[in-house]
């Protein structure tokens, strides 16, 4: 059933994407991993020999084919399934936003404020793969999916409806779609959302009258959870695949995007354990992977062999220490703001992170990156995260606190004791919960350290069942709603229950503009905010590795992106001679 | 004798099922997947989740029944469910893993590779200990037979997961000096391989070695203490030092009458090792990458995901009465001895 | 020990003095070479792992003069890891946590064990087909996989007594079975009768006479049990089922070592693996040994 149409194949080897690490290949500044400090976006580049092979380890599996539903809220699928998945765009190493090349033929517009009504415009020709061209309704089917609303699609379980359940109507006109939201709609970040995930007639040929019948709806979507895609909107489709295990690329000819696919084949498989990565790599199992975890042990293992490459930077999640601010002592924000002073922020990490990652920073703000255009550190000057005992100290004695045989007693003469709560098998959290012991003993307060099973953090954290708290945020520079998610009163994720309306009021200023510079500043007083209550105390970005045969071209780590490394898996190759 | 199997299988069921339920109240007890699920979409997509996605999923996952609710339509299906779960109508329950993760499915590809993997490595094992077991009997108290015995206990006392690690690591020296990869060391096969048997079987030829090595090792000791205690009573015993005394050759005697008889129990307890090795090949698997069993059952614990655990409960629980039974039958058959009515 | 091991020409038949029975089993056991040995090694892991953090400088946690990887030598003779942990400390920690999950299961299971099977075997009748029914059950069900799913259960992290608690609730059913095997026999014998017509109470006569009869199968399998648990403890630690920051185990030792076994870090691997190998073979031998010396049946001693 497939027709082989030359698509649009361009000779053009490099996109605007690429610009930086490919044409200039004699550039050896930027031909190895080395190089991603100073070019995030164009390292480890080089000229790609026609064809060559690529296996790529993922450290973890997965159980559906759909990325719409709850089970497919997963981040191994969504790297699985990067060579075919109609993604709006992706965020590159630099925080900038690529607009798919294989599917939209300019950046969505926003045609329309009141309501919010944004327009994309298909590229010519851009394709499932199976000779149907992407049409309206597969943008329709799309929002269906993740609306929420059971009268669009009854018995669906989508992991997000922020933007689904705001849609009022989406029309075509050719090549033309148009999406209008509802008047509550005022995200800034309207440029990112994702439009398109499943195909439509593919659904209609199965036999589903997805429009017209909310059950139907839900019933395409459990065939597409169930049915290994045999479609694919990006540079590669699926020969072979097996749920939770493997999955086969070769390349889709029928690709709408201009960047010259090089590989024969590219093979994902699911490789369980950083130790069993590491071993296959030196093996020659492996050609590479980006793994969400690295220890020191790996780093000596990479060290220590031939023909393989590493870089270290942070990673797609930052570390951090949330105190509950319904716990009998920590509702003060006093005690708060002093136990975070106490907090050396810089002992812990030369402690943990810095032995696999030798130039790591202290993060300073919740919501930007260090680095990113909006990143102000608010942090540094209230003195959190100095370890400074003696402002500590003075903070607290003003407050009627008071300090008896080496105990903390609050104004009332309590003893304060505090439990500090980690995940059992993060050793870096575990050292972080020992010097945080140590930095509040210095205080007069007692700390016990008390682990979690990893697979009850959520339980833990959903249930207010810790005084202190370390764990990890994901960090993509998508911010618009994570403010919300975190810090408002009364969500889900606010674990620690703070509740300050006047945090709760900037909050809501950062939903109402559709300029994502002036959401970033809105961002911005909502985490001076949050840093003014003591809530939430930011240690560093998660660092991560990625480890690659040194044959391999145009392979890099992107924090910023879900699917790591495979962002930009069009561009990848094997060395020319 | 075919009355005797028939009553040994209809007494399996009552222990089959109070195993299940056993099983099956502490798993669930002990886990909430549905809580722990719904935190990780929520510390991912950074945006709540939708309380009508936590109902679709709880009721999916028949997390909004009781447990004894949950098992019984687990396990006959009866009731009100999606069609997808119990046992009496050939259907395993929903995996937490998502839809396109068929437990029945994964259970059945999977029992073959950790079949394939416990076959030669207790085959192996057998045939080792055999050797090593009639050696140290017929030169009983010489330095082979206290050199034999040693390592015997020695390898009884070597954890396999220590074992692994080391051979693992080893075969990755191996082939660095060899300059190729001869040794694989994850997996049971190269990615997405088809063929027919013979092919497959040549394909996963370097993944196999090793961790059937392994396998192998720790498997032979029991094996072959018990073959030189049982030939040591054959060689004491009174027809044996009769054909002796006759004049019969020395080896003949081995060969024709001791060994004979010395193998009727290792024959006997060569279901019951393989049985046994696929309980033990989770070890083996989790080291090597081999998507069996013991694997999958490790990963269900791990996620909590009580229909894959009770999938493999169940199997195994199969595996291991069905190798009793076999021992039993094998025991009657061999030894002149024993009748069955 | 070197008075009771005595010379091979003072041999049983020929003494005329009498012995318990108890002394013949140790003079018996005493002339199992390997057992022996065994024991002495044995007994000075236990010093090693119970006595040895009262006299090493270093403890098994995380100091700052620490260098990170040090390889072995005076100052650290089993080496640093990456923390800045003394590998020695942390080898005493770990052997006697090791230790303390084996000794409990081998009591605890031994004493439910024991006590199972004599209940069974003494009263018979439904009430031993009942027991055994769950016995076939608990046989049936995969050890490691139930183990694994308590230990899972916990909800905070899993202490040393956590995995002996559980280990012990389901490793006691072999010696259930071997104590009613025994315990079959001897209840027809004519003191049990004695027993029962002085109107000894069905408690009494298990627990005064039944079991202490029983005593050389206990025994053995007390130490099989020892062996059992040491294995079974690291291996699911090392799985990641078992034993759990900040408490440690030999199999977190070998499993935080990963793969370095054939590089720099070498010792990592090896000194936690030669242990749980030390005190297993030890353990088997012993067994060995007491088997040989208890069963009167044995008529040639080994060397």
């Amino acid at each position: 059933m497939k027709r082989h149409h030359k698509a649009a194949v361009a000779a053009l080897a490099c996109t605007a994407l690429v610009l930086a690490g490919c044409g200039q290949g004699e550039d050896t500044s930027s031909s190895s991993l080395d190089a991603c400090l100073t070019d995030p976006a164009g390292c480890n580049g080089g000229e790609r020999a026609d064809g060559g092979e690529i296996t790529w380890a993922l450290d973890g599996s997965w159980g559906t084919w759909n990325q719409n539903t709850s089970e497919g809220n997963n981040a191994y699928v969504s790297m699985a399934l990067v060579g075919l998945w109609p993604f709006t765009g992706q965020f590159d190493p630099n925080g900038e936003y690529i607009v798919n090349e294989g599917i939209f033929a300019r950046a969505p517009e926003l045609v329309k404020e009141d309501p919010v009504t944004v327009e994309y415009t298909l590229k010519t020709g851009a394709n499932w793969g199976d000779g149907t061209d992407i049409t309206v309704d597969d943008f329709i089917y799309h929002w269906y999916a993740t609306s929420g609303d059971a009268s669009l699609c009854e018995g669906c379980d989508p992991a997000n409806i922020t933007r689904g359940s705001q849609v009022e109507s989406i029309t075509g006109d050719g090549s033309t779609v148009t999406v209008v939201y509802k008047e509550t709609y005022h995200s800034a970040e309207w440029q990112y959302e994702e439009v398109l995930s499943e195909p439509a007639h593919v659904a209609e040929d199965q036999g589903f009258d997805w429009k017209n019948d909310p059950k139907e709806m839900a019933a395409a979507e459990d065939y597409f959870s169930e049915t290994i895609p045999s479609w694919s909107t990006g540079p590669f489709k699926i020969a072979d695949a097996k749920v939770g295990e493997h999955v086969i690329y070769v390349p889709n000819e029928d690709w709408a995007g201009e960047t010259e696919v090089t590989l024969d084949k590219i093979t994902f498989r699911v490789i369980d354990g950083l130790d069993n990565i590491t071993t296959a790599l030196r093996n020659g199992e492996i050609d590479g992977a980006s793994p969400f975890s690295v220890n020191a042990e790996t780093i000596t293992q990479l060290q220590g062999t031939e023909g393989l490459e590493y870089q270290v930077a942070g990673g797609p999640s930052w570390e951090h220490i949330d105190l509950n601010t319904q716990n009998e002592f920590l509702s003060d924000p006093v005690l708060r703001q002093a136990v975070f002073t106490a907090i050396d922020v810089e002992n812990i990490i030369s402690r943990t992170y810095a032995y696999v990652q030798s130039d790591i920073e202290r993060k300073g703000n919740h919501l930007f990156r260090n680095g990113s255009e909006y990143y102000t550190d608010y942090l540094s000057a209230t003195g959190q995260g100095t370890g400074d005992i003696e402002l500590a100290y003075d903070l607290l004695t003003e407050a009627g606190y008071e300090v008896e045989d080496g105990v903390l007693h609050t104004p009332d003469g309590e003893p304060v004791e505090l439990d500090f709560r980690y995940s059992e098998s993060k050793e870096n959290r575990r050292i972080t919960g020992e010097l945080v012991q140590a930095n509040l003993a210095d205080l007069g307060i007692n700390v016990e350290l008390k682990s979690i099973p990893d697979a009850d953090l959520g339980t833990v954290l959903g249930e207010g069942d810790f005084d202190m708290i370390d764990f990890g945020w994901s960090s993509d520079p998508v911010f618009v709603s994570i403010a919300s998610q975190y810090w408002e009163t009364g969500s889900g994720s606010n674990f620690g229950g703070l509740s300050d309306p006047a945090l709760d009021a900037l909050i809501a200023e950062v939903n109402g503009t559709l300029d994502l510079d002036e959401a970033a500043v809105r961002a911005n007083a909502a985490v001076q905010q949050v840093v003014q209550d003591a809530y939430s105390l930011p240690i560093v970005d998660t660092p991560v590795a990625v480890m690659v045969s040194d044959r391999l071209v145009n392979v890099r780590d992107n924090w910023a992106s879900q699917q790591r490394a495979a962002y930009n898996i069009a561009e990848w190759g094997v060395e020319g001679e | 004798m075919v009355v005797f199997i028939i009553r040994r299988i209809l007494l399996m069921i009552p222990v089959l099922l109070g195993a299940t339920i056993l099983c099956f109240v502490l798993v669930d007890v002990a886990n909430d997947p549905v809580q722990d699920k719904i935190f990780e979409i929520s510390q991912s997509t950074g945006e709540p989740v939708p309380q009508s996605t936590i109902d679709a999923l709880e009721s999916s996952l028949y997390y909004d029944r009781s447990i004894p609710e949950r098992y019984w339509i687990w396990l006959t299906g009866f009731g009100d469910t999606n069609g997808d779960i119990g046992l009496l109508q050939g259907e395993w329950g929903p995996s937490i893993e998502g839809s396109a993760m068929d437990i029945g499915y994964e259970v059945s590809t999977r029992f073959w590779i950790t079949l394939r993997l416990v076959l030669f490595a207790t085959l192996a094992s057998i045939g080792i200990a055999i050797l090593a077991g009639v050696v140290s009997a017929v030169k009983q108290y010489s330095r082979t037979d206290y050199t034999l015995t040693f390592l015997g206990f020695l390898f009884l006392a070597m954890p396999i997961f220590w074992l692994g690690s080391l051979f693992k690591e080893g075969a990755v020296q191996l082939n660095k000096i060899l300059g190729s990869t001869v040794f694989q060391t994850y997996g049971s096969g190269s990615t997405g391989f088809r063929g027919n048997g013979w092919e497959v079987f040549m394909d996963s030829l370097p993944f196999l070695i090793v961790p059937t090595l392994v396998l192998m090792l720790g498997g032979y000791a029991a094996i072959s203490r018990y073959q030189r205690a049982s030939m040591l009573e054959v060689m004491n015993s009174d027809y044996v030092r009769l054909a002796r005394a006759k004049g019969v050759r020395n080896r003949t005697v081995m060969r024709r009458h001791a060994l004979r008889t010395a193998l009727i129990p290792v024959a006997t307890f060569a279901p019951l090792a393989l049985s046994g090795a696929m309980g033990g090949a989770m070890v083996t698997e989790s080291i090597f990458g081999w998507r069996g069993l013991g694997v999958y059952s490790l990963d269900a614990i791990n996620a909590g995901d009580t229909f894959a655990v009770m999938a493999y409960v169940l199997i195994s629980g199969v595996v291991v009465l069905v190798g009793v039974l076999i021992s039993d039958i094998l025991y009657g058959v061999l030894d002149p001895r024993i009748r069955y009515e | 020990m070197s008075n009771t091991a005595s010379p091979r020409l003072d041999a049983e038949a020929i003494t005329s003095k009498e012995r318990g029975q108890w002394e013949m089993v140790g003079r018996r056991f005493f002339r199992h070479r390997a057992a022996v040995i065994s024991l002495v090694v044995f007994i000075l892991v236990v010093l090693f792992a119970y006595v040895g953090p009262f006299l090493w400088k270093w403890d098994y946690k995380i100091h700052s003069e620490i260098p990170s990887w040090a390889a072995p030598s005076l100052d650290h003779p089993f080496g640093t890891d990456k923390a800045g942990r003394d590998m020695l400390g942390a080898m005493m920690q770990a052997t006697k946590q090791s230790l303390n999950v084996a000794l409990v299961v081998a009591i605890g299971s031994t004493v439910l064990g024991a006590l199972y099977g004599a209940v069974a075997g003494f009263y018979r009748g439904w009430i031993d087909s009942v027991m055994m029914r769950f016995l076939d059950i608990m046989f049936v069900i995969p050890f490691l996989v139930i183990t694994g799913a308590l230990a899972g259960a916990i909800d905070t992290s899993v202490r040393w007594y956590h995995m002996a608690f559980i280990l012990a609730i389901f490793g006691w059913t072999s010696i259930a079975r071997a104590v009613r095997a025994e315990v079959l026999s001897l209840r027809e014998k004519e003191f049990i009768e004695a027993a029962r017509s002085a109107g000894g109470s069905d408690w009494h006569i298990i627990v005064k006479h039944l079991i202490p009869n029983t005593m050389s199968v206990i025994i053995v399998s007390v130490t099989l049990q020892i062996a059992f648990a040491i294995l079974s403890e690291t291996t699911l630690s090392f799985l990641g089922l078992g034993i759990q920051s900040p408490d440690t185990s030999l199999g977190l030792l070998i499993e935080a070592a990963g793969a370095s076994a054939f590089n720099e870090h070498w010792f990592l691997f090896y000194i936690p693996g030669l242990m749980i190998i030390l005190i297993a073979l030890t353990i088997n031998f012993i067994g060995d040994g007491l088997r040989d010396a208890m069963d009167p049946r044995q008529t040639m001693v080994r060397r």
